[in-house]
């Protein structure tokens, strides 16, 4: 057997202890607290504010203004560890994408050492030479990565070592108390004011954003949560920061009172259902990584817990929208409310793990529900004026500017070159979204399921991005655009049904769903499975899907159709199963449907 | 004797309730603080941040029993604002709004 030194495999890599997500989480939990303890120091300086107009000497014994400035000693040590763990944060996640990347060249040159010795193994003494020069490259190549290896590790310790001294520059009162007077400390006012009428352009939110020091980013976050975690323009990363401190401040408030017994009022007990329903989600999915980066998953852009009448409004991406080159923006439909989201999030997951399969780009798929979608299921008397927005566009045309200013947002700031951006929407979503892309959203594919109307007769009319349609037979609530009050294919309630022919969308393959009238609901929610996950999917990465033929007058059951035609084909089993109740409320139904309005909120179902 | 605070008895009752907020808001601050489970880092960043976490919850708890104490002090005043000395009308009076800095503390 031929005689080759070999160099020896390159060992795993040290583990990386401190992780990027338990950074994250501290951070998370010092924001929290801060947004808290500055509520109460703005009440207490504002209470005592008249003092700063020229009585100074007077207002420093007014208790108010000693409580104040004692107060802001604990703000100043928890602003500073929020900066350093935001800095802390970010070198742990180069680091470990770094470690990715050392790791994938360990596994490389090892698999080529055994590839080698396999040859060596089977060589003759002629091929030596040329074998000895093939292990001499390898065995600097280790060499190399060893250096760099070592050079890594000393980075972390670096890292963990600034960071452990960032924390004891304040670990005592006196620290912080020379925290608190420190000149350079980042003054919110002064932030706020180089933004000035900015905040209404996103894309001078973002050049605005970009020139704060981390400080002063930090600083505002904290100071204005609600405000930074729901301003377009402001990149991702930091409305999740806003947002998660805005979210845990809310619970631990409004926990804390009723932890002592106290009422609270209406608007409250709806603030904190949403509260703990958002900080559900994000307990959740807490240690959730984006499998092609390694950074945390969720981030939250949206928050707005009093809004549409205590339902509250939210929005997520799984993935950063930021850093992705395929965007996908999702706006579900009725009983869209934010203490019931599970279905929601289950649904851009399927996405996003789809189209992460399938493509090679980064993916970021989100919700965005902070609009005033119908509520249908289970009414309760005060809900029952949800109804009528379920028949009308109204709230869908409000809803569309609102999401066209969060579309707008994550153009702005998104970083290298612009991202392919989807906007899909399904049932009242997709009414919603139709609006948002007519009123000049920058998207550049519209994907529209179990649409039950669009606001123009054409694709083109609507808007200048690629028209996806996405339409069961079976689906009833797609046919409502096709009967409207004027005849049969005139536009219905909420519009031009996008799935006609003569509409002019890219109609794509879905299953048309099951023929049994019980089952024609359902039908309505089976849009992020099989045939349409696929075509889906398909254009979130930019790719077109198989097209199919659209509807032509004649061509297909209309409403009142599908729904007799259905009970006849079920043979009635349903019906005799459930009595003549089930006869009543199915005639009752049909009825309803036929005469188009009060038929659909029994045709909506759950969009979660 | 007694002494009496001339402020709007609807002054008095806003100053307990703000107090009672700030007290809230800080609890909820702590309990978040003292929540804080260092995971996912190493041993000598994690001593850190124990170390950090442990001086500035104390610091918050103090703050809350001071709102406390605010708050209590004004929720013990009689229906007829009677106080039982001028100390203690002119520590209250220091915790008032601005407006109300000059108050009238007078002996009956």
């Amino acid at each position: 057997m031929a005689s080759v030194t070999l160099p020896a495999p390159v060992a795993p890599l040290p583990v990386l202890i401190s992780r990027p997500v338990g950074v994250l989480q501290l951070g998370n939990d010092l924001r929290a607290a801060l947004v808290n303890g500055k509520d109460v120091q703005a009440w207490a300086e504002g209470s005592s504010g008249d003092a700063f107009g020229g009585q100074a000497a007077d207002a420093s014994r007014h208790a108010l203004t000693r409580f104040s400035r004692r107060l802001d000693v604990t703000e100043a040590a928890l602003e500073s560890a929020v900066v350093a763990t935001s800095r802390f944060e970010d070198r742990l996640a180069r680091l470990s994408s770094q470690r990715l990347t050392l790791d994938g060249d360990r596994v490389g040159l090892n698999t080529a050492l055994d590839d080698l010795r396999a040859e060596v193994a089977g060589a003759s003494d002629a091929e030596v030479p040329l074998l000895q020069a093939r292990a001499d490259r390898l065995q600097q190549r280790a060499a190399r990565l060893l250096a760099d290896v070592v050079d890594w590790a000393t980075r972390v310790a670096d890292a963990e070592a600034d960071f452990v001294a960032a924390l004891a520059r304040v670990d005592t009162f006196d620290d912080g108390r020379r925290a608190a007077r420190d000149p350079g400390r980042a003054e919110v006012d002064g932030v706020l004011g180089r933004l000035g009428a900015g905040v209404a352009d996103p894309a001078a939110v973002a050049a605005w954003w970009r020139l704060l020091s981390r400080a002063e980013r930090q600083t505002v976050i904290t100071e204005h949560p609600a405000i930074i975690g729901n301003l377009p323009g402001i990149p991702a990363r930091d409305r999740d920061a806003a947002n998660r401190a805005d979210v845990g401040a809310d619970v631990d408030e409004l926990g804390t009172r009723v932890g002592q017994g106290e009422q609270l009022t209406s608007t409250e007990r709806d603030r904190l259902a949403n509260a703990s329903a958002v900080s559900e989600i994000l307990d959740d999915h807490r240690d959730d990584l984006d499998p092609r980066t390694g950074e945390h998953l969720l981030h939250l852009t949206q928050y707005q817990p009093d809004e549409h009448s205590g339902d509250g409004g939210v929005a997520l991406f799984l993935g950063d929208p930021d850093r992705a080159d395929h965007v996908a923006v999702y706006v579900p439909g009725t009983l869209s409310e934010t203490g019931t989201l599970d279905g929601t999030l289950g649904n851009i997951d399927a996405l996003h793990r789809a189209a992460t399969d399938a493509g090679d780009g980064l993916v970021a798929v989100g919700f965005w529900l902070d609009y005033d979608a119908p509520s249908i299921d289970g009414l309760s008397p005060g809900e029952l004026a949800d109804l009528g927005s379920v028949v009308t566009p109204t709230e869908a045309a409000a809803g569309g500017d609102d999401l066209a200013d969060y579309l707008d947002g994550l153009r702005a700031s998104d970083t290298g070159p612009p991202a392919h951006l989807s906007l899909i929407g399904h049932s009242y979503g997709a009414t919603t979204s139709s609006y948002a892309a007519h009123g000049g959203a920058p998207i550049d594919d519209l994907v529209l399921l179990g649409s039950p109307g669009a606001p123009t007769s054409t694709a083109d009319a609507l808007t200048s991005a690629e028209v996806h349609v996405g339409s069961a037979d079976h689906d009833p609530v797609t046919l409502l655009g096709t009967d409207g009050p004027g005849g049969p294919g005139l536009p219905g309630p909420l519009g031009q049904d996008p799935a006609q022919d003569s509409f002019g969308g890219r109609r794509f393959e879905v299953d048309p769903g099951s023929y049994r009238v019980q089952d024609l609901l359902a039908n309505h929610s089976s849009y992020f499975a099989d045939e349409s996950l696929d075509g889906v999917t398909g254009i979130v990465i930019g790719n077109d899907p198989d097209e199919v033929a659209g509807r032509q007058p004649g061509g297909y059951q209309t409403l009142d159709q599908l729904v007799l035609g259905s009970t006849v084909a079920s043979g009635g089993e349903w019906l005799w199963e459930r009595g003549n109740d089930a006869v009543d409320g199915l005639t009752g139904t049909v009825h309803d449907l036929a005469e188009g309005l009060l038929g659909l909120p029994y045709a909506f179902h759950p969009g979660r | 004797m007694a002494v009496t605070l001339d402020v709007p008895p609807g002054v008095l009752r806003l100053a307990e309730r703000a107090w009672d907020d700030a007290h809230d808001k800080l609890s909820a601050a702590g309990t978040r603080l003292d929540g804080i489970v260092p995971a996912g880092l190493s041993t000598v960043v994690s001593t850190a941040v124990t170390a950090f976490l442990d001086v500035w919850s104390a610091e918050i708890a103090t703050l809350v029993r001071q709102a406390s104490a605010h708050a209590g002090a004004f929720a013990d005043l009689d229906a007829d604002l009677e106080i039982t000395d001028a100390v203690e009308a002119a520590r209250l009076r220091s915790l008032l709004p601005y407006a109300h800095r000059d108050a009238t503390i007078r002996v009956v």
